[in-house]
């Protein structure tokens, strides 16, 4: 049902439309970030770092609405637990742009010398970790609960893989003590993918509160 | 947690229209509980049930068993000015008697028989004057007209002369509608310390006024009980859609 208000219907739906507008960036970023990890595109790269201020202009819109509505329209129940979940989703959102700017920056400045093994390594986590944004924020839109508790279980995964990661990397350094500027930067990748998946995790307990009016702990 | 007024299957009826459809509710002794719900939901008029203003309503029958005590309060022989003397009532515009400030607290304790010595009415209408939290606004002019006073006095003054009698409960029909911001605050900063000493029902048509004063809230639509619990989850997580959509603004 439609507020009888339309003015403050079409706030609580524009906010709506910028968190869709932001989690669509994040996902391209987050597939060009995965390509110039593969390719070493610094076009590419650029692209990813430009579209980061987009990212922090939508988190400040969405924050300053929030912040309004609150004040003009003391909002309650639903509309409450959406704005304050929204409040808290764009600050994590903000900072998996953040670390995808990381990966973009690092990514293209790794040596080609770097064996395909650990490069491909580094794509399988970054691939689990795109998925895993990509089904949180349609679980965010589509509000199910069942699969928010699912998706934030996933990240056990996504650090596994990026314990194992460094370990390779680590071995593949004592080995190769000319690679070591380049292992220190996939090593900061991994460890970007992996707090992306943190970043996640928040979200997907936010999106729980947002529909149970509790966090999954509580 | 001891209930001060149990119902069970209410029904209202104003002629052949039936106002409250079963409705089943307790109210807790010392909380605040606030009704609120879209005009024509029926909150005033079970509030009105709880002491007995429907009586003066023809065309009005209730069904059901209200209780005060365990005491049927319509039944077991109870006389009209014995219930109200037990559930004061303030309403939604202040309405002293054209009489003195002294006297329009004085005027239940009189007519109850509470006491015929001048020094004990003095402190009685003292006693209730600064539960009120408006003796020290009124103690050097306890004989202007209580209708002299503004309207949050005025309706303080309302609050005075229903506690004068020592009621358990209080019902305030949308006590704050005609009041100014600050008249309000004084009077929802009023009824939290009141529920120290009294239950309080309070219907009301503003949802941050329940959200701010009340414990429990119970939300009414089209006569019938559609949710009741802690204001707390009311107002953040209610149960039913229906009371999530009003109380954000979705209807009503």
């Amino acid at each position: 049902m439609q507020h009888t208000d339309k003015n403050y219907e079409n706030q609580i739906n524009l906010i709506n439309e910028n968190l869709v507008k932001m989690g669509s960036i994040l996902e391209q970023q987050f597939s060009d970030a995965l390509k110039v990890v593969a390719s070493r595109d610094q076009n590419l790269a650029n692209k990813v770092i430009e579209k980061d201020d987009l990212i922090n202009q939508l988190n400040h819109d969405i924050s300053d609405l929030v912040f309004q509505i609150i004040a003009m329209r003391q909002p309650m129940a639903d509309d409450l637990r959406f704005l304050f979940c929204s409040i808290k989703i764009i600050r994590d959102l903000e900072r998996i742009g953040d670390h995808l700017t990381t990966v973009a920056k690092k990514g293209y400045r790794v040596s080609t010398n770097i064996p395909d093994q650990l490069i491909e390594k580094l794509e399988v986590l970054g691939g689990k970790a795109s998925v895993m944004t990509h089904d949180a924020l349609n679980c965010l839109f589509e509000r199910k609960l069942a699969q928010a508790d699912q998706i934030a279980e996933r990240d056990d995964i996504i650090d596994t893989l990026h314990g194992n990661f460094i370990k390779d990397v680590l071995s593949y350094m004592k080995e190769n003590d000319d690679f070591i500027p380049d292992s220190l930067a996939l090593i900061q990748i991994s460890k970007g993918i992996e707090r992306i998946g943190d970043y996640v995790t928040n979200i997907m307990e936010e999106v729980h509160f947002l529909i149970e009016g509790k966090y999954n702990n509580s | 947690m001891v209930n001060a007024i149990t119902t069970e299957n209410v029904n209202v009826f104003y002629g052949d229209k039936q106002a409250i459809n079963n409705i089943s509710l307790n109210f807790l002794k010392n909380k605040v509980t606030a009704l609120i719900g879209p005009s024509g939901c029926g909150k005033s008029t079970f509030l009105r049930c709880l002491n007995r203003m429907n009586d003066v309503i023809e065309i009005c029958r209730v069904e059901g068993k209200i209780s005060i005590n365990d005491q049927d309060i319509y039944k077991d022989q109870i006389e009209v000015e014995q219930l109200r003397e037990k559930v004061g009532m303030v309403f939604q515009k202040p309405n002293p008697f054209p009489k003195s400030i002294y006297d329009n607290v004085a005027y239940g304790p009189r007519i109850h028989g509470f006491t015929d010595k001048k020094n004990e009415m003095d402190e009685i209408v003292a006693t209730a004057l600064k539960k009120a939290g408006l003796f020290e606004e009124v103690k050097d002019r306890l004989n202007d007209l209580g209708t002299s006073l503004s309207g949050g006095q005025q309706q303080r003054l309302c609050i005075a002369r229903a506690i004068a009698v020592k009621p358990e409960v209080i019902l305030m029909d949308e006590p704050c509608s005609a009041l100014d911001p600050i008249a309000t605050s004084i009077i929802e900063e009023l009824i939290t310390e009141l529920k120290e000493s009294y239950t309080i029902i309070i219907v009301t048509h503003s949802m941050q006024q329940a959200a701010r004063v009340s414990d429990k809230t119970a939300f009414f639509h089209l006569g019938n009980l559609i949710e009741e619990g802690d204001t707390t989850k009311i107002f953040t997580k209610p149960d039913n859609q229906k009371t999530n959509d009003y109380i954000t603004g979705r209807f009503g």
